[in-house]
């Protein structure tokens, strides 16, 4: 009887009957590509001040006590690491049906994918072994595992929606330290491979579109006034010092010595004066340069309508004035959700999941012209 | 920490502060606290102190950044050269030194904070203002301490107010603090 109560699990485990997650990550390719032929539900929806504030991210990074971090952790122990996020991510009530993705078991073209929806970073889909996302229904919130640190929960919201995108990571953040060990001490908070991150290992981002005071060169007088309150503001698009499509990246520096509570309201503080900084620019705009602003957005009007081909930098840029077009009334008939989903499939990785695309980027900066010009129906 | 280039016409009236022989050709201006301070280097002895080329690798140009920051709490406190601290203490459970640590910019694993508790308060300080965590307590931490403890937690915190140990009474604010937070 002993014996045969004792072979019973493993007699188990070595048939069909993985844990579901486990099963999952054997079709890693295949849902990578369904999904990429999805939207995202955050892209989708309209949020709070969405016409300056694209989306909110929050993440926060995490470590396992008794393992090595990730940098210099061999295979077998991250492999460990990421076989027990997986299993605590799977009875994670707040993820809803997650599914669970091997970063090794996927294509350069998929990598890509995941990067462009940023459910992983470059950093994730360039390491060499037992990296894997998690992520639940809609996308809203996700987990890597073995980027620079054992794990980074990232929750998004459409919008200046900070305290939503807390609210469900804060619940998944608990949810999983009721079961895995993170690494913690009670002086220096959730330790982290790099000290900048360590303490409450929260990092909030929100992406801004800023034309109206990039128009009155008012941004360097901008950023160096966050830089003092301990915030970040730099182009989100482009490498440095570029800005692309005038979209810059908002976030807290500082992880020591504030609450996560602290930290969120900083950056709702910061995003309202930052709202209203661009209105008002924008209401300068409308009254003194009118002709000038007018003449900006129907020109680029002009051009999406007539081109040919559209580098992806381009389209970032012309679409920004497109926007600003449709919030100050020179425009209509586009809802902005539309525009956000026309900046998600016109990147290069997903033109190619979309609409297959070649790689070749002549080709795709042809075929980008036209799905623009389809999607905002603009007759040539 | 801001490294710039120097002029040709600077380049010809400065000397390296460091090795007064050679002219300096970089300038690395760094302020801490309010404090700012510039330094004139030849490109030898700018690479010596680990000033590096300010468009060279990130990762590389953090970890020099960090050693800067450090440099001068550590030679303060006669940890030693540079050479030295290759060799020096190690953390335990990964075997990282902090000379690694410095040029990596990333530690090996927890216990590394515990390794070079001291070297680590003084960077925190550094990179945050502070080295003192303010926020949430992983959940299992919280409701071990939770319960029978909590009355024992509170004494504990009041002794330590009175005895003036302040970073352990905060170490116990936070542990009660999220021992009673409502559980989600």
């Amino acid at each position: 009887m002993k014996f045969q109560d004792c072979r019973k699990p493993k007699m188990k485990s070595l048939s069909s009957n993985l844990p579901d997650w486990e099963a999952s990550l054997l079709s890693s390719a295949q849902q990578v590509h369904d999904l990429s032929l999805t939207v995202p539900h955050w892209v989708e929806k309209p949020g709070p001040h969405s016409e300056i504030v694209f989306s909110t991210r929050i993440r926060l990074a995490r470590n396992l006590a008794k393992y090595s971090f990730p940098s210099i952790a061999g295979a077998p122990e991250l492999t460990n690491v990421s076989d027990q996020v997986c299993t605590a991510a799977s009875r994670a009530n707040v993820l809803a049906q997650p599914k669970f993705v091997e970063i090794d078991y996927l294509a350069p073209l998929d990598r890509l994918v995941l990067v462009e929806r940023r459910l992983a970073s470059p950093a994730l889909v360039d390491r060499k072994s037992s990296a894997r996302i998690v992520f639940g229904a809609g996308e809203y919130m996700s987990i890597m595992t073995n980027e620079e640190d054992h794990l980074r929960l990232q929750s998004f919201q459409p919008g200046l929606g900070v305290r939503a995108a807390w609210q469900a990571l804060e619940r998944l953040d608990d949810e999983l330290s009721g079961e895995l060990d993170y690494a913690f001490s009670p002086q220096f908070g959730f330790l982290s491979a790099c000290p900048t991150n360590t303490g409450t290992g929260m990092r909030v981002s929100l992406l801004v579109h800023l034309p109206a005071l990039v128009l009155l060169d008012e941004m360097e007088k901008t950023s160096r006034k966050f830089a003092k309150l301990g915030l970040t503001i730099r182009g989100f698009y482009g490498e440095g010092t570029e800005v692309i499509g005038n979209v810059f990246q908002i976030s807290n520096q500082l992880t020591l010595g504030c609450s996560e509570d602290d930290t969120l309201g900083l950056l709702e503080q910061v995003a309202e004066e930052l709202i209203q900084l661009e209105q008002k620019g924008r209401e300068r705009l409308l009254t003194d340069k009118k002709l000038h602003l007018e003449d900006k957005v129907w020109r680029t009007y002009g051009v999406l309508r007539y081109a040919r081909s559209l580098t992806s930098v381009e389209f970032l840029n012309f679409l920004s004035f497109i926007r600003l077009g449709l919030d100050l009334k020179i425009l209509s008939g586009w809802p902005e959700t539309m525009l956000h989903e026309l900046m998600l499939v016109t990147q290069p990785g997903h033109m190619q999941k979309w609409y297959k695309a070649s790689r070749a980027s002549e080709k795709r900066d042809k075929l980008r012209a036209d799905i623009v010009k389809n999607k905002l129906k603009l007759k040539d | 920490m801001v490294v710039s280039n120097l002029s040709r016409r600077a380049r010809d009236a400065m000397q390296c502060q460091a090795c007064k022989k050679a002219k300096a050709t970089v300038r690395c201006t760094t302020v801490i606290n309010n404090k700012k301070s510039e330094n004139f280097l030849c490109e030898a002895c700018a690479e010596k102190t680990g000033i590096v080329n300010p468009l060279g690798n990130i990762p590389e140009l953090f970890g020099h950044i960090m050693a800067g920051i450090l440099g001068e709490a550590l030679v303060s406190k006669q940890v030693g050269s540079r050479k030295k601290r290759k060799h020096g203490p190690s953390c335990p459970a990964c075997g990282m030194t902090f000379a690694q640590f410095e040029e990596r910019g990333k530690v090996g694993c927890a216990q590394c904070y515990k390794a070079f508790s001291g070297e680590m308060k003084i960077l925190l300080r550094r990179l945050h203002g502070s080295s003192r965590h303010k926020g949430r307590v992983p959940r299992k931490l919280a409701s071990a301490t939770a319960g029978a403890n909590l009355p024992r937690l509170r004494r504990e915190l009041q002794e330590a107010i009175l005895q003036e140990r302040f970073e352990r009474a905060a170490e116990l604010r936070n542990i009660i603090r999220a021992a009673e937070a409502p559980k989600g």
